[in-house]
């Protein structure tokens, strides 16, 4: 029940949309990448989330009930997105195949757009979350001032 | 009268403790949310208040060793779990924008109660001191 736990699930709400936006980039970066260390074009990747208890310091004088309420997040695993490749016809590309269609990586430059947007978005509501901590510690700190 | 022990200055400091649990939990809320199947979780203040307000009145204490009944016993805060199954597909019903304007009204919340138990405290120390 303090605002240094409050800070705590902000930053690993911080550190799991920093990630995020890191495999976005990535997959921006490789969206025309025919060929990668594993054969075949990139694969999209894509994150998933988990809700994980925060350790504060104080927690044995929490309750249980608020104890396993306060949970941060952190990035579970990074997965592959399954969608089949796009084939286009592009007979002088050195990776066309012998009817000449090339198989170019899953990723949707419109729809990575959006995430990263999201991903931003979600990123400022935590910093927001850790100026009104702030504030309010210092708020809370005025009080001996009189 | 103004009582230096007056119960009220007591209950602005618990009311401030509950306002900084909530923003915990608001920012739990946040931080989680894009994660699947995670529900937005917030301070009931109603029952949280109720269980305070309920044993408002302490029962009278002859001897010191005496157990307390009623008064200033802890009370505990009590959480709820927001139930609807939210509008999208992995179980998330954390809205960004409901979320971010209880961040703020919580916040507004406890700088009130801060600001009104400083001017409390202000007065006491004019009563001590004697106001010039």
């Amino acid at each position: 029940m303090d605002f240094f736990t409050a800070i705590k699930i902000s930053s690993s709400g911080l550190n799991a949309q920093r990630y995020r936006l890191n495999i976005i980039s990535s997959n921006l970066a490789n969206a025309q990448t025919t060929r990668t260390p594993q054969g075949g074009p990139y694969r999209r990747k894509d994150v998933v989330f988990e809700a994980v208890p925060v350790v504060s310091p104080f927690h044995n004088a929490l309750s249980d009930a608020v104890q396993t309420s306060l949970e941060g997040v952190k990035v579970q695993q990074v997965i592959n997105d399954a969608t089949p490749f796009k084939l286009v016809y592009d007979p002088g590309h050195p990776d066309a195949d012998k009817d000449g269609y090339v198989k170019m990586p899953n990723v949707n430059t419109v729809e990575e757009m959006v995430n990263l947007i999201n991903a931003t978005r979600s990123y400022e509501a935590n910093i927001a979350a850790i100026d009104a901590a702030k504030n309010m510690v210092l708020k809370a700190l005025e009080i001996a001032n009189r | 009268m103004l009582n230096i022990f007056s119960p009220s200055l007591d209950l602005l400091s618990k009311v401030m403790d509950f306002r900084s649990l909530e923003h915990d939990l608001i920012a739990a809320n946040i931080a989680n949310a894009d994660t699947p199947g995670y529900k937005a979780r917030h301070l009931d203040f109603q029952k949280t208040l109720n269980q305070i307000m309920g044993n408002k009145l302490p029962l009278e204490r002859t001897h010191p060793n005496h157990l307390p009944i009623g008064g200033k016993e802890e009370a505990l805060p009590i959480i709820k779990v927001k139930p609807d199954p939210g509008t999208g597909l992995d179980g998330n019903n954390v809205q960004l924008d409901e979320e971010m304007s209880d961040l703020a009204v919580n916040q507004l919340l406890y700088n009130t109660y801060a600001q009104i138990l400083a001017r409390r405290l202000g007065w006491l120390k004019d009563a001590i001191e004697g106001v010039k």
